[in-house]
């Protein structure tokens, strides 16, 4: 069936943790999404993913209008991967690339909420990547510089009722709790979602907000320094 | 054969444990290091710490063959990494950070993702990413010892953070 809606057509690509995940939005409409969930699949999936979903829906290459990257924070592996086919797809299709970070698309996934959202993705080594949200006008605004500390940082952090999104390790969480008793609830949607993330990129679409491809890279955050 | 062990200690309330060997020849290292594999399973990471020539290669060999790894095992120093597959089908990374120079080049491999994943990571020169190291962890100092250029001491801890 042919497509008659001249609406841009995003391709959405999560590759910064355990979720790999492309969807397809058309304007504002969600199309569709393959996902998958575990370790060291990213590289052999990711490309046919992309293959899959344009097939099922009668696209190709030619029909996307930009892709829409999750940025990381998270794992570096997975990250380049999504950077390298994200790339590779933009350059010859000559289509914009928009990269959100990731703990952007966390905190908007959540629902309405009157509670203060904080996003935060397991940097290891007992350290967190995180942010903090709050709703307002219908849609959640970041109110926090993005951080990565150790978890006993989250001290100056935490002063609300507040949601965490995106731990799913039950001793962060435990921590947490013993950290803030009576303040925290866990969200039950802790990966984060490619449906949340076009949407994110549609906004940016519509604002022209696109990233140069030549010098674009991971929102690594963590940055090794020194003389070795 | 019996290796030589010389010391054996573990330190109460630490978590953390010692073995020290004399290896007096290849064969003994050799027999160190397939006694030393049965401890390893995923998400395990070794340090190695030695001079030049004290052996860390050649004992990460032995390792990654009674681990059951077919390919050859060379010393990254070039790539920093290499990657095999033991006989239990784990992942094993190798580094070799002597040729390390900026630690900013530890971004681009992405080391803490193999750090705190599923595979066995064995590392040579780890003194030089010290800092980046999981607190869990086993560590493995070669020493030449007195005259005999064939003589090592060989010392295995395991150290483990108390939380």
């Amino acid at each position: 069936m042919k497509n008659t809606d001249t609406r841009p057509v995003l391709l959405g690509i999560e590759s910064s943790g355990m979720t790999c995940a492309v969807g397809l939005s058309q304007g504002d409409n969600f199309v569709d999404e393959i996902s998958a969930v575990g370790k060291y699949i990213h590289a052999e999936r990711l490309g046919v993913f992309i293959e899959h979903i344009l097939n099922n829906n009668d696209m190709d290459s030619d029909n996307i209008d930009g892709i829409v990257l999750s940025a990381g924070p998270g794992s570096f592996t997975g990250l380049r991967i999504g950077y390298s086919i994200a790339k590779g797809l933009a350059h010859p299709n000559n289509v914009p690339l928009i990269e959100i970070p990731t703990l952007d698309v966390l905190a908007h996934q959540q629902g309405k909420n009157d509670l203060m959202i904080l996003a935060v993705i397991d940097a290891l080594r007992k350290e967190l990547f995180y942010a903090k949200y709050s709703y307002s006008s219908d849609q959640f605004l970041r109110v926090s510089e993005y951080q990565l500390n150790n978890i006993d940082f989250l001290h100056n952090v935490v002063q609300d009722k507040t949601m965490v999104v995106g731990i799913e390790s039950e001793p962060i969480r435990n921590e947490i709790t013993a950290m803030f008793p009576n303040k925290i609830t866990f969200s039950d949607t802790n990966q984060p979602s490619v449906k949340s993330l076009l949407k994110l990129g549609y906004r940016r679409y519509k604002s022209s907000k696109f990233s140069y491809l030549q010098e674009c890279e991971p929102f690594y955050m963590r940055k090794f320094k020194g003389v070795a | 054969m019996t290796n030589k062990i010389l010391t054996k200690i573990h330190t109460p309330g630490t978590h953390n444990s010692l073995q020290e060997f004399r290896s007096d020849g290849e064969k003994e290292t050799a027999s160190i290091a397939h006694k030393f594999a049965e401890n390893l399973g995923a998400g395990d990471v070794v340090a190695f710490y030695g001079e030049l020539g004290t052996g860390k290669t050649f004992f990460i060999r032995h390792l990654c063959q009674a681990l059951g790894v077919a390919e050859q095992v060379n010393s990254p120093s070039f790539t920093l990494i290499n990657e095999y597959k033991s006989r239990s089908d784990l992942f094993v990374f190798h580094f070799d950070f002597y040729r390390l120079e900026h630690q900013e080049e530890l971004t681009n491999l992405g080391v803490l993702d193999y750090f705190y994943g599923e595979g066995i990571c064995l590392i040579e020169w780890a003194d030089k990413i010290y800092n980046y190291l999981p607190s869990d962890r086993y560590e493995i100092f070669l020493e030449f010892k007195g005259r005999d250029p064939n003589t090592r001491f060989i010392r295995i801890t395991k150290k483990k953070k108390i939380s």
